[in-house]
């Protein structure tokens, strides 16, 4: 049957049903059919890197890149929440980027297995202080190789705030209401609300826990959105829609790059500090690859990358001679991640974290 | 001799089981009609059922940590009970798609209506350019609609350069305007094609008839055909309706805090909290009101269809 025909007919209202069917079951058999018509070629028994945006870069790759003749195959997470419940439903990529908070939790859920570190050839210049952070190891074994490190921190227009100090407390501002922007992650924006309300954020009680959630609720009139990744604050702090945003590092580069006026905040509450790192699937379809791909992320000219373009530290001490003083001072970076990551307040697990993220969930749709 | 005697012994009870099954078939009409539509069965059950059973088990379930306590118990329920905004929630969800639903069927009438009537040739071919927002990816219709109606989108640039406003609008976005907006163009061609074919199906004559008998166009239009055309405005609002309750990324990307509906919170407790049975639980409320608010609205239309008569 003609497809023409099977429209006009269907347009005039003169199909017959067995024609219509006709014309459905041919449908059904093409649509079924497509998955197995050969597709582009896949990048044939790559690693599977399953992470943020961004990361999925050549630069990043290099030395995976020279000894397989491919990139890694990438997939992606907006948050790590949303990347574990991919995990635990059974997809199955062989290295993944959770931040160090997380690690636990993914390992407790049978999603990890342990890292032989003798079988990565970076793994000597990598930063002492953090490879023994809580909850990546377990039973004196490693399960979470350190790769990047920075700050969440507001990030704002020079030129439309007018403060008089470095504070969280912008974020809760009437004089801005409107054009203020928060990650919708619980693990981003409710430790500033709690180190904003003196409590911390990592052990908080339940009283403890109804302050930080009086202090959302306050926030979430002044709030324009709730943002799922830092591109989108980006663009409005670019476009003068906000004028502050909570962001991480990266952000600042980028905007600053394109000549917008805006500071990275050190507030005097204390900023964030975070580690993010590779961990490898407990049933890692192709392991080898797994550990070059990791090997080759750790090494000086992927860390001087992830330094100098997008302001991030590098948990490999080479690194940082490879990028050079200037770039380090430029994205507000040091050489010692141990008294950097201190001065802030550093990112760990919610002790409570099931309240925490319900709670901030609740707040979010103004429950 | 003997082995092809042997051979057929052996054929023989697979041949009476066939004899039998024959039989079967051939006694009972409600196997065969079974049997026929087995395929669609199967994908129901598998695609329907089984998911919906499983949600309405999870949602009697308790998340600890990483397990799922499998007593039962009603915890979920009573927690959103507990607090009266999880239902204002649901009932800001129902109004944000009752508010779609009307803007659609308002302004897909219209268009189905010039289609049915006023096109007379290649129909087809305006019922193709009708779908033509579908041939793109929601995600992209959502993104466009944040680009016409953003802080440096068209809308504003356009006032700007019109000298009328010298600061955007800020509420053209992140609100819940932006979100019945942006509904309402992507749900468009759902709400034209039941209406069109209602159209088209109504009896000429009758309108014919209508004028014969003193009827203007405007009161023909009332009495004839728009109350002919109601089961297709009600299909086409149900097809809105429905799936809109539970949208997700639409309010996420134009809605802005206030914009924010219930399929967000379901979302985020499956994925940022983890809390499978608190989502599941909030899933079947939110389906029992979209079936009540349903059954009300198919209810009236009944009723008042029944009065006209």
């Amino acid at each position: 049957m003609e497809t023409n025909r099977l429209i006009d007919g269907l347009a005039e209202g003169t199909l017959s049903r067995r024609n219509l069917l006709k014309g459905l079951s041919a449908l059904g058999i093409g649509v079924t059919m497509v998955p197995y018509i050969p597709g582009r070629a896949r990048a044939a028994g790559q690693a599977v890197y399953f992470t943020w945006a961004d990361y999925e870069v050549p630069e990043l790759h290099g030395d995976y890149i020279k000894k397989h003749g491919a990139a890694p195959e990438s997939s992606f997470f907006a948050d790590e929440g949303e990347g574990y419940q991919k995990m635990r439903a059974g997809f199955t990529p062989d290295v993944a980027h959770p931040c160090s908070y997380n690690v636990k939790l993914w390992r407790e859920s049978g999603l990890l297995q342990p890292i032989d570190t003798k079988r990565l050839s970076n793994w000597g210049d990598v930063i002492g202080s953090l490879k023994t952070i809580p909850g990546t190891q377990h039973g004196g074994k490693q399960y979470f190789v350190p790769f990047d490190w920075g700050n969440t921190s507001i990030l704002y227009r020079t030129d439309q705030v007018d403060i008089k100090e470095e504070s969280w407390g912008l974020m809760w501002d009437e004089r801005y209401k409107g054009r203020l922007a928060t990650f919708a992650g619980a693990n981003e924006t409710v430790p500033y609300a709690a180190v904003y309300a003196g409590v911390d954020p990592w052990n908080m009680s339940d009283a403890d826990l109804a302050k930080v959630r009086a202090l959302l609720e306050k926030q979430r009139p002044l709030i324009r959105f709730y943002a799922d990744d830092e591109a989108t604050i980006e663009q409005a702090i670019k476009a003068g829609e906000i004028v502050a945003g909570s962001t991480w590092n990266s952000s600042s580069i980028a905007l600053k790059n394109e000549g917008i006026p805006v500071k990275f905040m050190n507030p005097k509450e204390g900023i964030m500090t975070w580690v993010c790192g590779l961990v490898i699937h407990k049933n890692a379809p192709s392991l080898d690859k797994a550990y070059d791909l990791i090997d080759s992320m750790l090494s000086a000219e992927a860390g001087k990358f992830m330094i100098v373009e997008y302001g991030y530290g590098h948990a490999n001490t080479k690194s940082f001679d490879a990028a050079g003083d200037k770039a380090i001072e430029a994205a507000g970076l040091s050489r010692d991640a141990e008294a950097f990551l201190k001065a802030g307040v550093f990112s760990n697990e919610f002790k409570n974290r099931d309240e925490v993220l319900k709670m901030f969930e609740e707040v979010k749709a103004g429950l | 001799m003997t082995s092809a005697a042997q051979s057929a012994a052996r054929a023989n009870p697979i041949l009476r089981l066939g004899k039998s099954v024959q039989g079967a078939l051939f006694r009972y009409a409600g196997l065969r009609g079974y049997i026929l539509f087995s395929p669609t069965l199967l994908v129901l059950v598998g695609a329907m059922c089984i998911p919906v059973g499983m949600l309405v088990i999870y949602s009697f379930w308790t998340q600890k940590y990483i397990e799922i306590d499998t007593t039962l118990t009603l915890a979920n329920y009573l927690q959103i009970f507990n607090k009266t905004s999880y239902m204002l929630l649901i009932g800001k969800s129902i109004l944000i798609s009752t508010a779609v639903t009307t803007a659609t069927v308002v302004l897909a009438y219209p268009i189905a209506y010039f289609i049915a009537f006023r096109v007379h040739q290649h129909k087809i071919v305006w019922l193709i350019l009708i779908t033509v927002p579908f041939w793109t990816s929601y995600l992209l219709r959502v993104f466009s609609w944040k680009v016409i109606l953003g802080y440096n989108g068209v809308i504003n640039s356009a006032l700007k350069w019109l000298g009328i406003v010298d600061q955007p609008l800020a509420f053209l976005l992140h609100n819940p305007t932006a979100v019945i907006i942006t509904l309402a163009h992507a749900w468009a061609p759902i709400a034209i094609l039941p209406i069109f074919v209602s159209l088209e199906k109504i009896d000429r004559s009758l309108l014919e008839a209508a004028t014969d008998l003193g009827d203007g166009p405007v009161a023909r239009f009332l009495r004839v055909t728009l109350p002919l055309s109601i089961p297709g405005v009600v299909a086409a609002s149900m097809l809105v309706f429905i799936p809109t309750v539970g949208d997700y990324i639409t309010p996420q990307l134009v809605g802005g805090p206030d914009g924010l509906m219930v399929g967000n919170l379901m979302h985020a407790m499956f994925f940022k909290a983890n809390n499978w049975p608190l989502g599941s639980a909030l899933a079947i409320l939110s389906a029992a009101a979209i079936t009540v608010t349903s059954l009300a609205i198919w209810f009236l239309t009944k009723h008042a269809r029944e009065r006209a008569k």
